[in-house]
């Protein structure tokens, strides 16, 4: 029998043996997502590059596991594993270009296959009377610091006054880890490039070493018009990254804190203020954003935010002791929602620069660099949707404009929704003396087979770029409960 | 194909097998709490005062009721992420039923700012952060995942041949690319890839000295870098900036005074460029 029919088989009993088997106590869900996309894009040679991308995503949950865990009035505790498996590639890619002895093909850090768990974890909430939750394996956690994926366990407790404590430590999740990938960590630096390495030793990106990460958070919630949180994370260890030799590859870490605050105010007006920093290495704040809105009209929201960000990097990059203009942004939104068939928003933003001259003994000012906004509308309902989108923005002498309009229906039976995207952008670099204009168009297709299974095919064709003209893409998802 | 490539395809064609098969052989849920919108006993609420929910109507109309005034209650819950649950119905896995028929439920403003407007996929970055649990009471982890470590673009995010286009957005907006990209993972692989980035294998460089940055002067180039330093790390490495940099200060104002407890904290980083004598040179 061919390799590949002995899996199809195998694949085949799975299903049966799962879904034939006696009902179980727990509910369970299968989402499956198989997703294919081909196109072309053109090197700075000439040659084209194809991309013909085949990705499966595998989604399993139990939930209610522990018997009687399922009743609505349950008070316990509740056990649930949740698991999401991808794997698939690009069979555009060439083995040569994996193969660093090809020095005049070989692209390090490029995959042409992946296997990837993004999360797989068991989850035990309602402990201790209600105030204890535990889960273990691999999890992608987001707090007040951002994302991370890690391999390790993660308690949360819960207080009085609406407080609650969360730690977390373990391995952080690294492309070079079995099914690893490295989206989510800090983003590091080469520390050479090719020229200055043998090409077997020219595959900067894979860290090997396994990093350890942890952190906790406190956050607090004693009304509802008050919560605040405070954050401290830590990849990678301070003294270690110090002994290691300077050349070849990368050792990724970081030290991170971050606070929240958000206030609501009741009842003379909905004023919300929310406000965050990001400590890098106890010295400099990289990011903070001090936001206040009001409910000016019953359904209007008005909102005004000061934003800082400077862009902080692993701790072993030298990017981070360069002297980098922060940005400051003030953004000004305002989203209005009269109907719950129709919505509009306008949006816009100017943007500052911190213009200190390199040196010890240099001036600091403050320059408008740029800005842009935006406004866009929308009307929906079960069966038909219409929205809108205009947006401008400019920076440094980079400018992009740019029109969006989409149309929707329903069809047979609400079976299918078939969508039209349509866009037209320019764009414009005085610096590099670029200008073009692209206009494009999508067209979609969404097959609803029944509560569990959909299908979607899209095309797209776009005009005034080089490659690609032609992008097809389709998918098939499964959702099953039971 | 070789080995690997084998394995892959196979396993993929195991999973297709397994999609196909339970499509046939799966059952459907059947969890229905009799079409009621929400869960509400009256007989638990009547230990409060009636004016407290049926303000100036004696016909206990209880569309007088708003979700604010549960939640002014329910919010004192010690968890809450039970608060949305204890009114609305869920699915088995404790997320609420947010498609009702043709309605579909999004919180409303006043609870933590998710206006879910028409711009809300370019701002919920603080909202969804600072309690992601909040989020979790309407959305699952795949949802978040699907982009923020997605490998198929999603095209309501990156519209209109983005391959092309992306390079001019990035630049302006690059904050927002590293809520779901690396530079030196993502971008840095593709643009060797594509022959953009300066150490691009040979067979797919220009055949002439790159023409990326145009005629800038370096003056011009390092004023972008310096307000943009994550647009740069999408095609170079440090190697690049160490060229001159090496006799040209890169470090910010009054950097000597307060670079100590970054030499502490790593050497390594300074010593890439001052081989000995780092702690001297920290004021």
């Amino acid at each position: 029998m061919p390799f590949n029919c002995k899996f199809f088989l195998f694949g085949v009993l799975l299903a049966v043996a799962i879904f034939a088997a006696p009902t179980f106590a727990y509910d369970q869900q299968l989402n499956a997502t198989l997703s294919a996309s081909g196109y072309s894009v053109r090197a700075a040679n000439g040659t084209l590059i194809d991309r013909r991308t085949i990705m499966q995503d595998l989604y399993l949950g139990a939930w209610n596991i522990l018997p009687g865990s399922d009743a609505l009035d349950y008070k316990g505790p509740r056990l649930s594993l949740e698991v999401d498996l991808r794997i698939g590639g690009d069979y555009g890619v060439s083995n040569s270009e994996m193969d660093a002895q090809r020095m005049d093909r070989f692209v390090p850090g490029l995959e042409a296959m992946v296997v990837e768990a993004v999360f797989a974890y068991v989850n035990l909430q309602g402990l201790a009377g209600d105030h204890l939750d535990l889960s273990a394996g691999r999890r992608i956690r987001s707090d007040v610091i951002g994302y991370a994926a890690y391999d390790g366990a993660d308690v949360t407790v819960y207080g009085p006054l609406g407080m609650r404590v969360d730690g977390f430590f373990g391995y952080e999740v690294k492309n070079s880890k079995p099914f690893g990938y490295d989206n989510l960590a800090l983003d590091g630096t080469d520390n050479v490039g090719r020229d200055e390495l043998e090409d077997a030793y020219f595959n900067s990106l894979v860290e090997p070493e396994a990093t350890m990460v942890f952190g906790t958070e406190l956050s607090m919630a004693p009304t509802a018009w008050l919560e605040g949180a405070v954050a401290y994370r830590q990849a990678g260890h301070g003294h270690k990254l110090q002994q290691r030799t300077i050349a070849g590859r990368m050792a990724l870490g970081n030290e991170r804190v971050r606070t929240f605050a958000r206030v609501v105010m009741n009842p003379l007006l909905d004023r919300y203020d929310r406000i965050g920093g990001a400590l890098r290495e106890g010295t400099l704040v990289s990011e903070a954003t001090l936001e206040a809105g009001a409910a000016l009209f019953t359904h209007g929201w008005m909102s005004v935010a000061y934003e800082l960000y400077r862009p902080v990097f692993a701790l072993d990059s030298i990017f981070n002791l360069f002297g980098q203009l922060g940005r400051r942004d003030v953004v000004l939104r305002y989203a209005h929602r009269p109907s719950s068939r129709m919505q509009w928003a306008l949006w816009s933003n100017v943007r500052f620069v911190d213009d200190n001259a390199v040196g010890d003994d240099a001036e600091q000012e403050r320059l408008l660099i740029g800005g842009g906004g935006g406004a866009g509308w929308n009307y929906g309902v079960w069966s038909r949707r219409v929205s809108s989108r205009v947006n401008v923005d400019n920076e440094l002498g980079a400018t992009r404009l740019g029109v969006e309009q989409e149309l929707g229906h329903r069809f047979f039976d609400d079976h299918l929704w078939l969508s039209v995207r349509g866009s037209l952008w320019y764009m414009r670099d005085k610096m590099y003396d670029t200008k073009k204009t692209i206009g494009g168009y999508v067209v979609s297709a969404n097959y609803q087979f029944n509560e569990k299974a959909r299908t979607l095919l899209e095309f797209e064709n776009y005009y005034g770029s080089d490659i690609p003209r032609f992008v097809v893409t389709a998918l098939f998802q499964l959702d099953v409960w039971r | 194909m070789t080995g690997r490539q084998k394995r892959i395809t196979g396993c993929l064609g195991m999973l297709i097998a397994f999609l196909l098969t339970s499509m046939v052989t799966g059952t459907p849920v059947a969890k229905n709490v009799g079409g009621l919108k929400i869960r509400f006993s009256h007989s638990a609420h009547q230990t409060q005062p009636c004016e407290s929910c049926h303000p100036g109507d004696d016909k206990g109309n209880l569309e007088n009721i708003s979700m604010r005034q549960c939640f002014g209650c329910h919010q004192k819950a010690k968890r809450k992420i039970d608060t949305c649950r204890t009114c609305h119905l869920v699915h088995p896995d404790g997320r609420m039923k947010t498609h009702l028929g043709e309605r579909v439920l999004i919180p409303p403003a006043w609870l933590k700012g998710p206006t879910h407007g028409i711009d809300w996929a370019g701002n919920h970055a603080t909202v969804a952060g600072s309690d992601s649990k909040f989020c979790a009471n309407c959305h699952r982890e795949t949802e978040c995942s699907s982009c923020h470590t997605g490998r198929m673009r999603p095209k309501k995010i990156h519209p209109a041949d983005w391959v092309n286009t992306h390079g001019n957005q990035s630049s302006i907006d690059n904050p927002r690319c590293t809520g779901c990209h690396r530079q030196q993972q993502f971008c840095l692989s593709c643009h060797r890839r594509t022959g953009v980035a300066p150490d691009a294998p040979t067979s797919r460089r220009q055949s002439k000295p790159s023409k990326y940055h145009g005629n800038a002067s370096p003056k011009k180039i390092c004023r972008r870098a310096r307000s943009n330093i994550s647009a740069c790390a999408s095609c170079h490495s440090e190697s690049s900036c160490t060229t001159c940099h090496s006799v040209i200060n890169p470090h910010p104002v009054g950097f000597s005074r307060r670079c100590k407890p970054l030499v502490k904290k790593n050497k390594r980083a300074c010593a890439k460029c001052h081989h000995d004598d780092v702690e001297k040179r920290c004021r």
